[in-house]
């Protein structure tokens, strides 16, 4: 460094530059020893003194490095451990915690980093099935948006912070300050629901250490409601179990049991195991709820109310099962209260739903579940326990568990409100969550924050809450975390980090600690509670567990419940009211299925993902019923005004949904995030500032236990807002309407009724009308309108693997899963909203929704994931001039990205429209260097597509190659099942099976010799490999007859 | 009509009394006049104002269109409107279009030769430059229109180190190798005619340079009876080359969309009504060029009201075959019994595009019919106007065949709205702009009109005593038995 300093400012040459003023004497330097500087004789061609100075610097940078927060090293990349082999993929079993359930998981990292997150197959609660937010945490984790340590807020100024010690040292003062009151004026707010056991025994030991501070918890997805109506009915808080295996008869009432629900992973795998009409008999389906859920899309019997009319239809409900039953009332329940009559329930339609469900319900005594959505108050649930109860379920398909004694979340966040209020709060340390978004708007927690003194959000993202707090404080993400916590069924569930934390960061259990001064490493805290639950320190166990990511056998015991009277809920005369007046309308406002409510909103992959019904991606919008639309002269896409309670929300976006309720209107909480980053919106300082994607509902919530309420005004208003949707039927000319209709019946989605099925189970062969023909000397016929079809090319031949998928529609919910895992598994792009309005988007598979039936008011839904079928005798190969995209000899339509030129003759020839092309260079945005982060998501065994190139599903041609590499090394075939599509992996329903059609024994070639099996657009002689198993509906043959 | 007697000063030539044969060159000209007005155009010292304005104007328009290119490859080709499922947009469009374009000229010159219609000598040698003009901006669109233009060149057979051959299956590949010939068999076919007046054009020339540029272009022609001897028997071949070609190049082009099996592309129609299309629309692009350029370079002898009137026939009739091949896809639709064919159709006429498809048939089918009568297919403005409705409603033809067939085929789920974006209008703009630019150069440049061929259907020199053809010798009528 010395030399160049003494650089002459003006220079000639290169060497001039070098050497400095020594050039002056070119030809003398030339000569000099010294331009051997790693010459012959190896000595360094400084002298003694500055030997010494670098020894110093050296020794001294050295001991500098102690200076850094102790880091400690799982698995040190440094030494390579025993059995690691660079660039073969590890599996870690771990878990995500979501609303206080844990989710129970295995990650897969390539050379310690997380690509992948699967369900844990060994959990009962997963069964290998993972849910949407849990699989897109993949692109969370790596979000450059997380990066920028803490930051410090003074006087309206950001101050980016390196280190921990500031905020420690400044955290400590204040709580020795508090401790000295008995801890008056701390308060700890758990924006987050948790179930850990550490955790609890943290908060224990704040509450002995500060008895007079306050530990808060609250989470924007709260089931409390649920808690809280069982606690009415029974005494004591629990929590629900449902087994959907047994249950012949589900009743859903505002209730998304199948997606959102904690074990909604579970759910769907019990549900879709009794929806397969081989298997024995199947379940029946109802669904009562304004707006669609992923369990209302699959009801064998949907009945659209306003969700405050959820309540008196249950009491209604009851009363007839009662009736129809002729029950005994057990005494300890108390008279039943008068069953509401009158208004919507005297309707027709309603009289005959609730007569026909109460008939079905009493048949099958002790062998259905009712359940009750998150958003509906605790007396319905009171209720639906009660009616449980009545049948004889609890105990049979409905358990409960018992849940920790504290108040509502709800209840908590009023508590946090009014302490705000009266100025009690000091020091305030918020652990997780965005309660500033995802409170009520009503309570204005924002402003309310802002005059604590000293407050700190620990938080993925340095969001809407963080900047109403004087500290943001980077929380590890949970792929980088130790954490333990209890899954669905109350087993005790590990968390293990993927990777160190990428930018500094603590878990909860963490900083609390840490505030405690209690903080030791993050999995010694775990084994402590391990230690504690177990009775014992025993290294085996506790390795065992790790690597399981359970304690096996540690499920809660099932609550033993004794019923007791209680209020019964009250029953407007408005709810009762068939219609509505504007103005007095109702909102309804649950989490987004997506989004969550609104954790997830910087997540371009959930942004990107299609909605399940309504097949929106980057933004939410009302969704009221076409009647309604009519009657206000909306139509998609324009523009409302909603006022309701004094507050409003301008310029939303409509769209007129089939099937929603009447009188009803609905939009998600989750989006017009203002403050989440990049991807989902940014409105803050000089910076750049990124729309919000959607509207935030948030504003017009008034209490946070609810999920809907009443008194909306809709008022038009001029102009229209751009909507991204993947699928346009909404605003279809009646030519397209027609042709929907009789296509998707005939030959798309082929369904029918369990009568259909006993009566012809491959009735699915012959929708279409059948053909006679002569051929030479007989007569044939054929089940297609069509003669026998040829093939104008020799027809490929396998004699090795003859790959093959199937999907049983029967099975399948719809539920978008496998789409997320087919773009995190394949390196699928974002593409953006203005793409997708454009028709950009790139997911290999997609979920094609269709209404059904020609009830605007009531329609079926029907869906169905398309990827590519990887023909036999494939369209997009005879066509392509350049020969990129070819058959393999297992029957794989390859797609050779390098060969490809990018004409899209083959998008044009296919029927399927599943090839995607790259437009642009769809990852230009990760050359930027705050981005290269993201890179790190990427599957390696999956090339990352060039601009200009078509791509499409290869039925995950990556598992297949090394599985066979695998086989190929120990020298057997392959078997079956060892390939398992990420599709196929992640399905709850577990409808898709994926193997070698030649294996006679193989899971995917009974699949495709089921009766129900059909080929999509046969017709054309194209030899799909994807089979269709027709779909199967139980519908009620009393509902059935009255057609409702 | 007034009975016309040949020699009289009349211009109007479209009598049809068959008693009488009418004159196809009009006004008091012979050889030298010919000659002379021809010529006049390109040696014309002055640049005048209206063909300057017009050629900046095409000049700026064809440097938008090449900035655009230079976009398009820098970004990427999302930068039209195309999408999945309309994966081909107006590109494709285009390319179709400019090649309909590009079919008269070839068809007057070597069918119409072969056929001896004696009356395509005056038109032939700017159709057959536009059919070049508009081959070449057929050209550029399916080059640019492919995801990695650096390597289109894939598309062509070359061996190379990846031992990769292209796809012969694909109908991409027929149309590289269809396009490709067409496009330097209609050159070599131009260039070849024009030779004897280059000659001309040299012989005339005043500048060294000139006559250095004009003597290289035309390869030392002398007019010697051996070089009219070869230069006739070797028109002949590539007239009977060339004719096939005009046949087969939309015939293929056709395959592109046929082969498919796409609902409305998969019709065994396309062929000979693509050909009738492009026979369509390629005369009313003539009519449309002509009109105004007659006028300007005072042409009315030469290309006379009975040229004008004869390809307004043409039109008339190829419009009927376009006419009924819209009519038989709709009749084979519903023969044929397949719902998703019938779909596409009954879509076309009636879904989200309804409106392309009437705008089509009102230019293509319903506009023509006025020609059946006779003041109205020899009256300029009428003409002008329809020709240029007919290339509007042959480009919705494209638009209709390309868009309106894609944006809805097999699934609904993958229906979708396509919508151009700036880029695909200014790059169809673009592609007009180099046509002109192309077009209006040649008509400077080079004789627009074939000098030789139209001295060859003159009635003989001696029925015009006073005449002095010394100066064009090298163009005698020597073909005498073109008579």
């Amino acid at each position: 460094m010395d030399e160049r300093n003494d650089s002459p400012t003006l220079w000639r040459s290169f060497e001039q530059f070098e050497l400095g003023d020594a050039a002056k004497a070119p030809t003398l330097r030339e000569f000099e020893p010294g331009q051997f500087a790693d010459g012959p004789d190896g000595n360094p061609s400084f002298d003694r003194r500055r030997f010494l100075q670098i020894m110093g610097a050296s020794s001294a940078l050295a001991g500098a490095a102690s200076c850094r927060w102790k880091e400690s090293t799982i698995v040190s990349s440094a030494n390579r451990a025993d059995g690691r082999v660079p660039g073969v993929p590890e599996h870690y079993a771990t878990h995500l915690e979501l609303a206080g359930v844990a989710q129970p998981l295995v990650v897969t990292a390539y050379d310690g980093r997380p690509i992948k997150v699967e369900g844990n197959p060994e959990h009962p609660e997963s069964m290998g099935a993972a849910g949407l937010y849990a699989q897109g945490a993949i692109l969370e984790a790596y979000d450059p948006d997380r990066a920028g340590g803490l930051v410090e807020r003074k006087g309206g100024n950001e101050v980016r912070v390196s280190d921990w010690a500031r905020f420690d040292t400044e955290l400590a003062e204040r709580v020795a300050a508090a401790e000295a009151k008995g801890g008056q004026g701390l308060v700890v707010f758990a924006a987050e629901a948790s179930n850990s056991p550490t955790l609890a025994r943290f908060a224990a030991r704040f509450a002995e250490r500060f008895p007079s501070a306050l530990w808060l918890e609250h989470d924007g997805l709260s089931r409390d409601n649920e808690r809280a109506g069982l606690e009415l009915a029974y005494g004591a808080p629990a929590t629900a179990q449902y087994q959907l295996r047994g249950a012949r008869v589900v009743v859903c009432l505002d209730s998304d049991l199948l997606t959102s629900h904690p074990a909604g992973v579970r759910h769907t795998r019990e549900f879709a195991a009794r929806r397969k009409p081989a298997d024995g008999p199947m379940n029946r389906l109802y669904a009562v709820e304004a707006t669609y859920s992923v369990t209302g899309t699959n009801a064998d019997h949907r009945l659209p109310l306003r969700a405050e009319q959820v309540g008196p239809f249950l009491l209604a409900l009851e009363a007839k099962v009662v009736e129809f039953g002729r029950m005994a009332v057990a005494a300890e329940w108390g008279t039943l209260p008068q069953a509401p009559t009158g208004g919507f329930l005297a309707t027709d339609k309603v009289k005959k739903f609730v007569e026909a469900l109460a008939r079905d319900l009493v048949e099958r005594r002790g062998d259905s579940v009712i359940a009750v959505g998150p958003g509906q108050p605790a007396a319905v649930h009171a209720v639906a326990a009660r009616l449980n109860h009545l049948l004889g379920n609890v105990g049979a398909t409905v358990q409960y568990l018992p849940a920790p004694e504290r108040g509502t979340h709800a209840e908590n966040l009023e508590r946090l409100v009014a302490a705000l209020d009266s100025n009690q709060v000091e020091t305030l340390l918020i652990l997780g969550g965005n309660p500033v978004y995802t409170a009520p708007g009503a309570l204005g927690l924002g402003e309310r924050l802002a005059k604590v003194p000293f407050s700190a959000h620990l938080s993925n993202y340095n969001d809407e809450t963080s900047l109403r707090c004087t500290w943001h404080l980077p929380k590890a993400h949970w792929l980088e975390s130790w954490a333990d916590g209890r899954a669905a069924d109350g087993s005790f569930v590990l968390g293990q980090p993927l990777m160190s934390p990428l930018y500094g960061g603590r878990t909860s259990i963490e900083a609390v600690a840490h505030l405690l001064g209690e903080a030791m490493g993050g999995e010694a805290m775990l084994r402590a509670t391990f230690a504690g639950l177990t009775g014992t320190d025993d290294e085996k166990a506790w390795r065992r567990a790790l690597h399981d990511g359970f304690q096996s056998g540690s499920a809660a015991a099932a609550l033993a419940v004794r019923p007791r009277s209680f209020a019964a809920p009250e029953v407007a005369a408005r709810a009762l009211a068939a219609s509505v007046e504007n103005g007095e309308l109702e909102l309804v406002s649950p989490p987004d299925e997506k989004l969550l409510d609104g954790r997830a909103a910087n997540n371009a992959w959930l942004q990107e993902l299609p909605d399940f019904v309504t097949k929106l991606t980057w933004d939410n919008a009302l969704l009221i019923a076409p009647a309604t639309a009519k009657a206000m002269g909306l139509a998609f896409q324009d523009t409302v005004d909603l006022e309701l309670g004094g507050r409003s929300l301008r310029g939303v976006a409509v769209y007129p949904l089939p099937g929603h309720a009447q009188g009803s209107a609905t939009l998600v909480q989750g989006y017009g995030r203002v403050n989440a980053g990049k991807v989902g919106g940014a409105l803050r300082g000089d910076g750049e500032q990124i729309e919000p994607a959607g509207f935030d509902v948030n504003v017009l919530r008034t209490a946070a236990s609810s999920h809907f309420q009443t008194g909306l005004r809709i008022t038009p208003v001029r102009g229209t807002y751009l909507l991204a949707c993947t699928q346009e039927h909404f605003q279809m000319d009646a030519t397209g309407m027609g042709a929907i209709q009789t296509r998707v019946g005939d030959h798309l989605i082929r369904e029918g009724t369990v009568a259909d099925y006993q009566a012809k189970p491959d009735f699915a062969e012959y929708v279409l009308p059948t053909k006679t023909f002569v051929d030479g000397d007989e007569t044939k016929t054929v089940n297609t309108p069509y003669p026998p079809l040829a093939s104008l090319w020799t027809e490929h031949s396998y004699d090795g693997h003859k790959w093959g998928l199937s999907i049983d529609l029967s099975a399948c919910t719809g539920c978008n899963a496998c789409v997320v895992a087919c773009q995190s598994e394949n390196n699928i792009p974002v593409v953006g909203k203005e793409a997708v309005s454009r028709g950009r988007e790139m997911h290999w598979l997609r979920i094609d929704r269709y209404f059904v039936g020609s009830d605007m008011d009531d329609p079926k839904v029907a869906t169905q994931p398309v990827a590519c079928q990887q023909c036999e005798l494939a369209p997009c190969e005879q066509v392509c001039p350049v020969a990129a995209t070819v058959h393999s000899d297992e029957g794989l339509n390859d797609m050779v990205y390098n060969r490809c030129i990018g004409t899209r003759y083959c998008s044009n020839n296919c029927p399927f429209k599943v090839r995607k092309f790259n437009y642009f260079n769809y990852h230009k945005d990760l050359e930027r260097p705050e981005n290269e982060v993201q890179k790190l998501a990427h599957n390696p065994e999956v090339t990352v597509r060039m601009r200009g190139v078509m791509e499409k599903c290869t039925y995950c041609v990556q598992r297949i190659q090394s599985a066979k590499i695998k086989a190929g090394n120990e020298r057997r075939r392959v078997r079956d099942g060892e390939v398992r599509t990420a599709c196929q992996q992640t399905c709850p329903a577990d409808a898709i099976r994926f193997g070698d059609l030649n294996d006679s024994t193989s899971a995917v070639r009974a699949a495709h010799d089921d009766p129900r099996a059909y080929d999509l657009l046969g017709y054309l002689n194209i030899k799909p490999r994807t089979a269709y198993l027709a779909r199967i509906r139980n519908p009620n043959p009393a509902l059935e007859a009255q057609g409702v | 009509m007034a009975t016309i007697t040949a020699g009289a000063a009349t211009l109007d030539n479209t009598g049809d009394d068959p008693r009488v044969r009418a004159p196809l060159i009009v006004g008091n000209n012979d050889y030298t006049t010919i000659t002379d007005r021809v010529c006049a155009v390109v040696e014309d010292p002055k640049v005048r104002k209206a063909w300057l304005i017009a050629f900046l104007t095409a000049v700026s328009l064809t440097g938008m269109l090449f900035a655009l290119v230079g976009y398009l490859i820098v970004t990427g080709v999302g930068v039209w409107g195309n999408q999945i499922p309309v994966a081909w947009g107006w590109p494709i469009v285009n390319f179709v279009f400019w090649v309909g374009i590009g079919h008269a000229g070839t068809l007057i010159s070597a069918i119409l030769y072969l056929f001896r219609q004696n009356w395509r000598t005056s038109i032939n040698r700017f159709a057959e430059a536009m059919t070049i003009f508009a081959v070449v901006c057929a050209g550029l669109f399916p080059g640019i229109h492919v995801g990695r233009a650096w390597l289109a060149y894939w598309l062509f057979p070359i061996p190379n180190q990846m031992l990769m051959w292209p796809q012969f299956r694909s109908p991409l590949l027929w149309d590289v190798f269809a396009v490709g010939t067409y496009a330097s068999v209609s050159t070599v076919f131009w260039y070849m005619g024009m030779i004897p007046d280059l000659a001309t054009i040299r012989d005339r020339a005043k500048h060294p340079v000139r006559r250095f540029v004009y003597g290289l272009l035309a390869v030392g022609w002398r007019g010697s009876a051996r070089h009219w001897h070869r230069y006739e028997r070797a028109y002949l071949l590539m007239a009977a080359l060339a004719t096939p070609l005009v046949l087969s190049v939309h015939t293929i082009v056709s395959f592109d969309f046929a082969v498919s099996q796409l609902p409305g592309w998969h019709t065994t129609i396309f062929p000979p009504y693509f050909v009738a299309g492009a026979i369509f629309s390629g005369f009313a692009m003539v009519v449309t060029l002509a009109i105004p350029a007659r006028a300007y370079f005072g042409m009315k002898d030469i290309i006379t009201m009975r040229h004008l009137e004869n390809m307004n026939k043409i039109i008339l009739a190829t419009g009927m075959m376009v006419g009924y091949a819209y009519a038989m896809e709709f009749f084979i639709a519903w023969y044929g019994g397949n719902e998703f064919e019938q779909f596409a159709f009954i879509n076309r006429a009636t879904g989200p595009y309804a409106w392309a498809y009437w705008i089509m048939v009102s230019c293509n089918v319903i506009s023509p019919q006025l020609f059946w009568f006779k003041k109205l297919r020899t009256s300029i403005p009428v003409m002008f106007v329809l020709a240029i409705f007919v290339n509007i409603g042959m480009w919705f033809e494209r638009f209709v065949i390309t868009i309106s067939t894609l944006n809805r085929d097999f699934l609904p789920s993958s229906w979708g709205y396509f919508r151009p974006t700036l880029v695909d209008i200014c790059m169809l703009i673009g592609s007009f702009g180099l046509f002109f630019t192309l077009f209006l150069l040649f008509l400077r440049f080079l004789p627009m009109i074939a000098m030789a061929e139209v001295k060859s259907i003159l009635p003989r020199p001696a029925a015009h005593p006073g005449n002095d053809h010394s100066s064009s010798s090298h163009t005698s009528p020597s073909h005498s038995e073109l008579h």
